[in-house]
């Protein structure tokens, strides 16, 4: 069964809570503040956004104390990607973050990783190097800065009339612009330069058209795209062994076997891998949005791929099982297995005979209000 | 922007447990109802019940908002159609309270009766309602479903099940309750009467938060009566407040499905689809009642004991009258209206198309409605005498009265005292009056339909309370006094009546019960059965506690709880052979005393 109530506070306990977002937008909000401050940096930042599982809403809360959620932030620099080497570029932005982040950050292959203290966030920083004159306008609208979330705001639209809900304060003149912001076209993208040290070199990269596609995506499936991806995620989070594919390769993926038209995240959820088990016995090649000549699977080991698509094989025909029970105890006991105890597995026959029901009528007086 | 609140987990488990029901779609989350004020939440929900019948139309699909209060799985559970897209209608097991649309709601205040327990009652059917947070808004949401499908089989009220009137708009909340006492007996003399319509005689019994009035009498418009019920001296002897307007319908009036009439131009249009002409069946009425004053209309209906029976007594259903144009109405042009101008004026005001019906509050107290609760059924209907008001007599009257008789005659010269508090159902206010006089009123307020006299003397010497006492099926004497016993043996009966003598011993440890049955009371049975417990008695030497400082006179110790304990096992018992006489003249011995564990227990000697 499809048990749409169980599924929708199965995803309200797997998002990231409320505190975790709002520690998300200060430490963005405090990043981007410092850096235009900076005398260094102010002058060479365009525009800072988030993006990632964040921004498409394809993130899950962090399992346990001791885990984090990481949110990806784009920093947009004028700095000439032909003049400069990437490791420059990460030399000179050491003496910025030993000022404000003393002893929490670290350098990765491609990113920044900030720790925010007190917190279970991670800002997971990405340089890239100065967008065309064209893109440039894009990059400081207001449909690319802002904290919106694509469940927040599906009514998205890439062009300079976009506001996010946050900014619509019920004038009539945001009305107007709304209405063309659907009506009118959208920008291109372009995709972004980004340093890769482990390539000594500069990688493509286009986050606005992965967050498009996926707005796109989640349109044709009423909604349900983005929690599909959410729920296997979860499951991952307890399937954790290979570790990879996991993040966006994986939703990558579950984006292109996926079906449109799905009416519920139980059906989408089945479906999908069902179909990764079908038609991916093998690690595919997945051209990435925007930038067709990335493989997202290149640093997946056919390995690890095997072992994770053993696990799907698994996962789906559990789903199935679940999906196709005729009653909504076995069912619910079903996608708790494969999900975990945050699906609400039900009262099972066994918690029932553990506590025999009470009978709590059958005697008479005065009957209280 | 106001905070957002969550809905308590046990609302979301309860929403969960709808998954189970593929009928149902959720077409909201859990809200707070009405900006939040009352801690109720309202959840949208689309019904598609999957075996709908064709019988009454009832469409595929009905939104609906069920709202439960912030202590479920506890507290009221209430399933009410939307505003819109709901169930258009009303239908039988359906609430009706105006007004229909409240303001701040999206839904009519209709709601369904689909669980018996939904508001704490007791289950009908015996089938009990689950109270678990997981089960408790499923049951509810699934009898809806069913409740549909019933609706539109027209199977609401299935042949054989107790008959249930609409819902009258205005009744349930109405301040004013009018009670009428109709039966098959009187039924039979309806039937005989040409009479549609005439006036009636209103009694006020009692006014607090609620005005309660009593129909006491029915009369033609020409002041013949017609009715006058056998209303106990309490409700016969009131003074009387008004006269009311009543009219008669061939069959009960309702809309389709089922649907009580909300104007007077509704009541008008059914009327005549029944064959009615309302105004010419109310104008003489009116024009008979019109110098009382009238505030009430009454509208009598034929109703039966089951669904789609025959019917089998009337049903009054008030409606409080605005006021009406009086005799002395004058209007600018005409000056001094006559009854034509007077007609015309209500017809157009009061009785006017438009016009709303504010119905009142019926029930109907003839004893087999009023008795549900716990009735004799040997004892009622008989006519019994009882000897002696003491604290035992007063308790068993009590006990007879309450649960169906009627007819009764109490005999006791004593007047009540302070001391006889402790045990008797009189109270302070009745002290310095004869115990038989005051029990007889009490008791004629107890029970609505009694007919209780009351003689000052332990046995009958006047003429009256000679003849009401050889009219008896049942003599029960509580006097403990031999006196009485002998004067009850030497009186004579045309033919076999059944007596019952009720004494209680010492501390009323034990209850003396003898049964027996003649034209004359068994004296020397009765010594003779009687005699070895007082002879017990005498040897015990028991102590009797003196009635206050300075007074000589010994009384008899018993307490209340013991008392009124064995009275009812009298009356128990009485009940319980009445129906296997004739009773031979046997004495029934029980002992009051304490087990092992100190606590009371009652059993049977020999």
């Amino acid at each position: 069964m499809e048990l749409k109530s169980h599924f929708k506070d199965f995803l309200a306990d797997i998002r990231l809570t409320p505190e975790q977002r709002a520690d998300c937008e200060e430490g963005h909000t405090e990043l981007r503040n410092r850096l235009k401050a900076d005398g260094t940096w102010g002058p060479r930042i365009v525009n800072t956004f988030l993006q990632g599982s964040y921004r498409r809403s394809t993130a899950v809360r962090p399992l346990g104390e001791a885990r984090r959620a990481d949110v990806d932030v784009v920093v947009v620099t004028r700095l000439d990607h032909k003049a400069l080497t990437p490791r420059l570029v990460v030399d000179e932005l050491k003496p910025f973050l030993d000022e404000h982040y003393s002893g929490l950050w670290e350098e990765h292959a491609r990113s920044i990783l900030i720790r925010l203290p007190g917190t279970q966030v991670e800002l997971d920083l990405v340089l890239t190097a100065a967008p065309s004159e064209t893109q440039q306008d894009l990059i400081e609208s207001a449909a690319v800065g802002g904290q919106w979330t694509l469940e927040e705001a599906s009514d998205w639209r890439l062009n300079n009339y976009w506001r996010p809900p946050q900014e619509r304060a019920g004038f009539a003149r945001v009305a107007r612009l709304m209405e063309a912001a659907a009506g009118e076209p959208e920008w291109q993208t372009e995709p972004l330069c980004i340093p890769a040290r482990d390539l000594g070199s500069w990688v493509r990269t286009d986050p606005l058209a992965q967050i498009r596609w996926t707005r796109d995506k989640n349109a044709a499936t009423n909604g349900h795209f983005v929690n599909v991806v959410k729920a296997v995620k979860w499951w991952r989070v307890r399937h954790s062994d290979p570790k990879y594919p996991k993040g966006y390769p994986l939703e990558h993926l579950l984006g292109q076997t996926c079906d449109d038209g799905i009416g519920s995240v139980a059906q989408g959820l089945t479906q999908a891998l069902e179909a990764v088990r079908d038609r991916h016995a093998s690690k595919p090649d997945m051209p990435d949005h925007g930038v067709p000549e990335n493989d997202v699977f290149a640093r997946v080991s056919d390995e690890d791929y095997a072992a994770f698509h053993t696990l799907v094989r698994e996962a789906a025909s559990l789903a199935r099982r679940a999906l196709n029970a005729p009653t909504m105890e076995e069912s619910a006991r079903l996608w708790s297995d494969l999900l975990g105890p945050e699906f609400d597995p039900g009262e099972g026959v066994f918690s029932e005979r553990k506590s025999p029901t009470i009978i709590t009528t059958g005697r008479f007086g005065a009957r209280p209000d | 922007m106001p905070a957002r609140t969550e809905p308590p987990p046990a609302l979301l488990v309860a929403r969960r447990a709808l998954d189970a029901l593929p009928e149902v779609e959720l077409l909201e989350e859990w809200q707070l109802t009405d900006g939040g004020g009352r801690g109720e939440w309202q959840l949208k929900v689309r019904l598609r019940p999957s075996a709908l019948g064709d019988v009454v139309p009832v469409p595929e699909e009905t939104d609906w908002y069920v709202v439960a209060q912030s202590v479920y799985p506890k507290g009221i559970i209430s399933i009410l159609p939307a505003t819109e897209k709901g169930l258009p209608g009303f239908f039988p097991h359906q609430m009706r309270e105006l007004p229909d649309q409240l303001s701040g709601v999206p839904w009519r205040n209709r709601k369904v009766c689909v669980a018996t327990d939904s508001e704490n009652n007791l289950s009908r059917t015996g089938d009990e309602e689950p109270r678990g947070e997981r089960d408790r808004l499923r049951r509810h949401v699934s009898r809806a479903l069913s409740w549909l499908e019933a609706a539109s089989r027209d199977e609401l009220l299935a042949e054989g099940d107790p008959f249930e009137l609409p819902v009258f708009p205005g009744s349930v909340g109405s301040r004013l309750r009018v009670a009428f006492h109709e039966g098959p007996e009187s039924f039979e003399v309806w039937s005989r009467t040409e009479a549609q319509a005439g006036t009636a005689q209103v009694v006020r019994l009692a006014k607090g938060t609620r005005e309660y009035v009593v129909l006491r009498s029915f009369s033609t418009s020409g002041d013949e009566l017609i009715v006058s019920p056998p209303w106990s001296d309490a409700i016969a002897t009131l003074r009387p407040l008004q006269r009311a307007v009543w009219l008669r319908l061939p069959a009960l009036p309702v809309l389709s499905p089922y649907e009580a009439p909300a104007t007077w131009g509704d009541l008008r249009r059914l009327a005549a689809q029944q064959g009615v002409e309302l105004d010419a069946v109310l104008r003489p009425a009116l024009a008979a009642a019109r110098r009382f004053a009238p505030t009430l209309a009454l509208v009598g209906i034929p109703v039966p004991a089951l669904s789609r029976g025959e019917p089998e007594r009337l049903h009054w259903q008030p409606v409080v009258l605005p006021t009406l144009s009086s005799n002395r109405a004058v209007s600018k042009a005409k000056g001094r209206l006559g009854e034509d101008g007077r007609w015309q004026l209500d017809r157009h005001g009061a009785f006017a198309d438009l016009a709303p019906l504010a119905w009142g509050w019926a029930e109907n107290w003839h004893p087999d409605q009023l008795g549900s609760r716990g009735r004799f059924a040997a004892l009622t209907g008989q006519r019994v005498v009882v000897l002696g008001a003491g604290a035992l007599g007063s308790m068993v009257s009590e006990l007879l009265v309450r649960a169906g008789v009627t007819s009764l005659a109490i005999f006791d010269a004593d007047e009540l005292v302070a001391g006889n508090l402790v045990r008797h159902t009189l109270v302070s206010s009745d002290l310095g009056s004869l115990k038989s006089f005051a029990l007889r009123d009490r008791l004629n307020w107890a029970n609505p339909s009694a007919d209780i006299f009351a003689f000052s003397s332990f046995s009958p010497t006047t003429a009256e309370a000679r003849a009401w006492a050889l009219s008896a099926d049942l003599l029960i004497d509580t006097t403990g006094s031999h006196d009485v016993v002998e004067a009850m043996a030497a009186f004579e009966w045309p033919s076999s009546i059944a007596f019952a003598s009720v004494s209680v011993l010492y501390a009323a440890e034990h209850l003396l019960l003898f049964l027996a049955e003649g034209q004359r009371f068994p004296l020397d049975d009765f010594d003779r059965a009687v005699q070895p417990w007082l002879e017990r008695e005498r040897e015990a030497g028991h102590e009797f506690p003196q009635e206050g400082i300075g007074c000589w006179h010994p009384v008899f110790p018993a307490r209340a709880d013991h008392i009124w304990q064995l009275a009812s096992v009298a009356v128990s018992a009485v009940e319980a052979r009445f129906a296997a006489r004739p009773w031979l003249g046997d004495l029934y011995v029980y002992r009051r005393g304490f087990d092992q564990d100190g606590l009371p227990s009652l059993e049977r000697v020999e």
